[in-house]
Parts: structure tokens; C-alpha cells; sequence
């Protein structure tokens, strides 16, 4: 039996040639795709050392060094950038995991499963609408003349805010705005790992007298527990690289507001917008490779704690 | 009493679940009532949730001319579609190879996919490159062709093709299928949902794009819709050159600009608001396909 399944196998994966040459025209447009588009700009990151000259091109351009990173580096603009990067990143990861875990209790603890269905729907929404139009909706809410956030706190007798020049708010806001928009399918994972779990261990600390406080600390919790390692260690890899979106269209761009909502990414974009070439690839290049590293060491730590849910 | 508690906990739960509701229904309702309120009524009251001086003015005015919104939707419809099948049909045809054990090559070429993930050149080089090489910019092709390959992607087709069982594959290979069949007519059939799943991110990312415009775009024909919304909301200045451009000054002494702002924003992201909740399972699924190995 056993020779025969080795002797099966052999005849099925023998490699021919024909079959290879099929196999590689089937991958070789996704390949000449991704040398056009990946491959093919990588040398351009000579750019981050020269000072660019539109009229001379990339390789004409004569070289600086490391003069364009030294510009950010003892710019205020790297101190911010890099705080606000990463210090936004923790805190939706801690934020987003306490929403995610809830919103999952929740609907699991619901016995209706049309309204279940109902609610988890709705919550679902916001993460189909574009970034413009939560900027839309946001302003909405904060416009300083029409907003209804100013209506409401004048109705209370308070005086308006100018939302749009206060960075102090943004913090709130922006981690308010993340939360709403990816709650609903953040805790689909959760609520989906809840409703696969043995009902008979709730049951039968119920029986023995659990409070609910206490079944979804000793029983629901630890079932999750795994779960949440992953999300978290996962988010590692992704410290160093905020959401352009986000942060760029729902404060609009603000410059006053850039001391709380200006990341990395935005600014790697403005300096494009705005003709910086070389600052922009400096920038761009200091957080390509710090990602990378990160999500090798977050690749390595999940490789350790669960293979399976390793990236490779 | 322990029935009565039960139940009191799910009235409690249900109270908490509507206030959730209407904390995310309540913003969209703002937008619409904000587009069909008047805009002397805005002006004194502000954006309510329930329209104030009703009218559909701010409607009229973008039929009236909307060749602007109505190129936006044409060229992001046109890129939207063509660039989800392209994409699916690249992408599909790459994964199949990468799952099957008698490539030779999988090794590099699954490395080749993977390093894309890790480390790119960045937005500067490939704009270089895009537009000094490639003479992308100004063309629809921009928004079409860096995007069709997500090493993501293909890792997750890749993941739902390895679901096909091996004896179906080997059952083809002895009645002399060649590669290509067994992919076209074997593999990706019974991979529907995974490939649907990916057609729809496809979808999602290509609609909601802004940035593309922003970068390689001049020529207002081809600006995006979501390009052109954000327009709209950040520049006063671009507003009102829409609505002159449609002649819309001469229409009324006073332009109902906010109101306008909304009724473009409904015009323009409102069906796909509608379409895209219907697809809620690929989507779904999307987010929840774990484990995929590169």
C-alpha cells in the first residue's frame, strides 16, 4: 500500500517540461506586471541621496548623501511624524481590540439572531465608505458654522469650537473616527471564534455558579485570548506605517492641526504633492526599511507562537 | 427570577444595540438631509438630521449640467470594471502554478511575490518611473495596471486553489488535460468564492481610490469620483468652478454651495453606498481569510 502511494505520487508530481512551460506563461504576466511596477522603480531610491534636477533626471542628478534624511532628521517635522506614527498605531491597536472584543461579546450574548444580523450589518457599513466621504461626514459633524457637534454644545448653552483649528481634539477624534469605521469587521473574527466555541463550557460554569462577569473572565476570555495575540503581534509589522487615508482626508489637510494628526505616510505624500522629490523618497526609504524589519521580527515572533498564522 | 433577569439583560442589550444603530445611521442621515435642506435654512440652523426648508434644488442643479460627475463616473466606472477582471485574471492565472507541487520554479517566483509585501521602492520612484518611462500619467492605464498584481492577493488565491482536492487535478492529468484546462475549468470554478472575494476587494480599493488622480491626473476628464469629492470638500475655490461651469449662478442669485456639497457627495459615493452592503459576504470573507502563507 504504502509503495504503491509513493509510486502514485511520483508518477503525478513528475515534472515535465511541458507542463512547466505552461505554468510559467500562466505566472508571467503577474511576474512582468510586478517587475514594471515593483521591481523597475527600486533603483530610483538613489534619489533619497541626490538632490533631484527635473531637467537632468534621476541619474544626472548630482549626489548629496545623506544631506536629504539629515534635513528631516534634525527637522522638527521627523520628531512629530514618527511620534504621531507610531503613538496612533498603539493606540488603535489597544482601542480597536477593546471595541472588536466587546462588539463581539455582545452580539454573541444577544439570543435573537435576526436582530444579530440586523446590528451587525449596520455596524458593517462605514467600512464600504471611501475615506471622502467619512471627511464629508466628519465635517458634518465638526463644521464650525453648520456642524451639529457646535449646535448641540450651544444648545447646552457652551460656545462653539473651532474643530478644525484645534489640534488638541484630533487625537479623540481621529481614534473615534478609526474606531467607527472598523468595529464591525474588526469583531467578526472574535464573534465568529465565539460561536465555534463548546457552548457546554459556559454552561457548565453557569451551573456552577459563575456570575456572567465571571464566565466571560475565566471562560470567554481565555478562548479569545489567542486570537488577540495574533491581531496584536501582527500590528507590529504595521507599527511604522499609518493610514494615509484617514489621516489625510478626514482632518482636510489642516496645517494647524498637523502637531496631532501629520504621520509618516502624509507626509511622505504632501512632499510628493508638493515637488519635494527627494525629501519625500528620503522619508518614504527611513520607513520602508523600518517596516520591514518590524514585520520580519513580528513574522518571526508568530513563526515561534502559532506557525500556522505565520505571513511566511 | 432567574427567566425575569435573563430577559432584562437581553432588554438592556437590545437598548445598547439600537443606541449603536443610530450612532452609525445617524452621520449618513445627516448627509442626505443636509442635500435636500435649503440653503437659507443651513445657513441659520445648521446640518440637521431631518431636512429643514425642503428642496431638491441642489439635485436640479447638478442634472442640470453634470458633465464634470458624469466624466468622473464614466472613467471610474470604466477603471473600476476593467480593472477587477484584468486583475482577477492575472492574479488567478499567477496563484494556480504557486499551489501546484510540480512547478519548478515556485520557489523563486513565490519569493519574487512575497518580497513586494516586505520592501518597495516607495511612491517617488515608481511616480519617476510611471511618468519619465511609462508616460502613464494623464491616461486611464494609471489607475489600472500598477494596481492589477497584490501579492496579498495572490497569496490568498493561492491559499483557496490548494482547497481543490489533489484527486480531481490528478483525475484530469491522466485523461490528458494540459495545465491551462485543469486552472481554467477545474481549479478556478470550484475556487468561485475566494476568486469573488478578491474580485470585490478589487472593486472596493479601485472605487474608493483618490490618490491616483491626485498624482498622475491633469486632465479633469479623467479625475476620479472620490478625486473630485475631496476636491469638493477642501477647495471652496473648485465648488464654485463646478457650478459656474455648469452655469449654475445664473440659475439663482444665491448658490446653495453647502447643500450642493452634499447633493454632489450623495450623486457621486451614494450607489455604490447602496450596491456595496449586498457583497457584505465576500467582504467579510475577505477580512476573515486567515492563514495565508506566502
Amino acid at each position: 500500500m504504502v509503495v504503491y502511494k509513493t509510486e502514485k505520487k511520483r508518477r503525478i508530481n513528475k515534472v515535465t517540461f511541458r507542463e512547466n512551460l505552461q505554468m510559467m506563461l500562466m505566472v508571467l504576466p503577474g511576474l512582468i506586471l510586478l517587475f514594471v511596477f515593483h521591481y523597475l522603480p527600486m533603483p530610483g531610491i538613489a534619489i533619497a541621496f541626490k538632490k533631484f534636477n527635473p531637467y537632468k533626471g534621476i541619474w544626472g542628478s548630482e549626489w548629496v548623501g545623506l544631506k536629504n534624511f539629515e534635513f528631516f532628521f534634525t527637522s522638527q517635522d521627523a520628531v512629530r511624524t514618527i511620534r504621531n506614527t507610531v503613538l496612533y498605531s498603539v493606540v488603535f491597536l489597544v482601542v480597536g481590540l477593546l471595541a472588536n472584543v466587546t462588539l463581539a461579546l455582545m452580539l454573541y450574548y444577544l439570543k435573537n439572531r435576526r436582530a444579530t444580523k440586523v446590528y451587525n450589518t449596520i455596524v458593517i457599513i462605514p467600512k464600504f465608505m471611501s475615506m471622502v466621504i467619512i471627511a464629508f461626514i466628519v465635517y458634518g459633524l465638526l463644521s464650525p458654522t453648520y456642524g451639529l457637534c457646535n449646535q448641540i454644545i450651544s444648545l447646552f448653552g457652551g460656545d462653539g469650537i473651532n474643530w478644525y483649528m484645534e489640534a488638541k481634539y484630533w487625537p479623540v477624534i481621529l481614534t473615534a473616527v478609526y474606531v467607527w469605521q472598523s468595529v464591525g469587521m474588526g469583531s467578526v473574527l472574535y464573534y465568529s471564534s465565539l460561536m465555534s466555541m463548546d457552548e457546554a463550557l459556559i454552561e457548565a460554569a453557569r451551573i456552577d455558579g459563575a456570575s456572567l462577569r465571571q464566565q466571560i473572565r475565566y471562560v470567554i476570555i481565555p478562548h479569545l485570548v489567542p486570537i488577540m495575540c495574533i491581531t496584536t503581534i501582527l500590528a507590529i509589522g504595521s507599527l511604522f506605517n499609518g493610514n494615509l487615508d484617514l489621516f489625510y482626508q478626514v482632518p482636510k489637510d489642516q496645517g494647524v492641526l498637523y502637531p496631532t494628526t501629520d504621520i509618516i505616510n502624509t507626509y511622505v505624500y504632501r512632499a510628493l504633492i508638493g515637488s519635494s522629490l527627494e525629501k519625500s523618497a528620503a522619508v518614504n526609504l527611513f520607513q520602508s526599511f523600518v517596516g520591514m524589519v518590524l514585520v520580519l521580527v513580528s513574522n518571526g515572533v508568530i513563526r515561534k507562537v502559532s506557525p500556522e498564522n505565520s505571513m511566511f | 427570577m432567574r427567566t425575569s433577569k435573563k430577559k432584562h439583560g437581553q432588554i438592556v442589550l437590545h437598548l445598547v444595540f439600537i443606541f449603536i444603530s443610530i450612532v452609525f445611521i445617524a452621520p449618513l442621515l445627516l448627509v442626505i438631509s443636509s442635500s435636500l435642506s435649503s440653503e437659507d435654512a443651513l445657513m441659520r440652523g445648521g446640518f440637521t438630521l431631518i431636512p429643514r426648508g425642503f428642496t431638491t434644488q441642489a439635485y436640479q442643479m447638478i442634472f442640470e449640467k453634470p458633465i464634470q460627475i458624469f466624466n468622473s463616473y464614466r472613467t471610474t466606472i470604466l477603471y473600476s470594471f476593467a480593472g477587477t477582471m484584468l486583475g482577477v485574471l492575472v492574479m488567478g492565472l499567477m496563484a494556480y502554478p504557486l499551489a501546484r507541487p510540480n512547478f519548478v520554479l515556485r520557489k523563486p517566483v513565490n519569493f519574487i511575490v512575497l518580497f513586494t509585501m516586505l520592501f518597495s521602492g516607495g511612491m517617488v520612484p515608481s511616480y519617476l518611473v510611471n511618468t519619465r518611462y511609462l508616460h502613464l500619467d494623464n491616461t486611464i492605464w494609471i489607475y489600472i495596471l500598477p494596481a492589477l498584481v497584490v501579492a496579498y492577493h495572490v497569496f490568498v488565491l493561492k491559499a483557496g486553489y490548494k482547497g481543490v482536492p489533489e484527486e480531481l487535478i490528478d483525475a484530469a492529468k491522466v485523461d490528458g488535460a494540459n495545465e491551462f484546462y485543469i486552472c481554467f475549468k477545474i481549479v478556478m470554478p470550484l475556487s468561485k468564492a475566494t476568486l469573488a472575494t478578491i474580485a470585490f476587494l478589487n472593486l472596493v480599493s479601485l472605487w474608493n481610490n483618490w490618490m491616483t488622480s491626485s498624482i498622475y491626473i491633469q486632465n479633469p476628464e479623467l479625475y476620479s469620483l472620490q478625486y473630485l469629492l475631496q476636491r469638493i470638500l477642501k477647495e471652496a475655490e473648485f465648488m464654485k468652478q463646478l457650478a459656474e461651469e455648469g452655469q449654475l449662478l445664473s440659475i439663482s442669485g444665491l448658490t446653495p454651495l453647502e447643500s450642493l456639497r452634499y447633493a454632489m457627495a450623495i450623486v457621486m459615493a451614494g450607489p455604490m453606498l447602496v450596491i456595496f452592503p449586498f457583497f457584505q459576504k465576500y467582504f467579510v470573507k475577505g477580512m476573515t481569510l486567515g492563514a495565508v502563507k506566502g
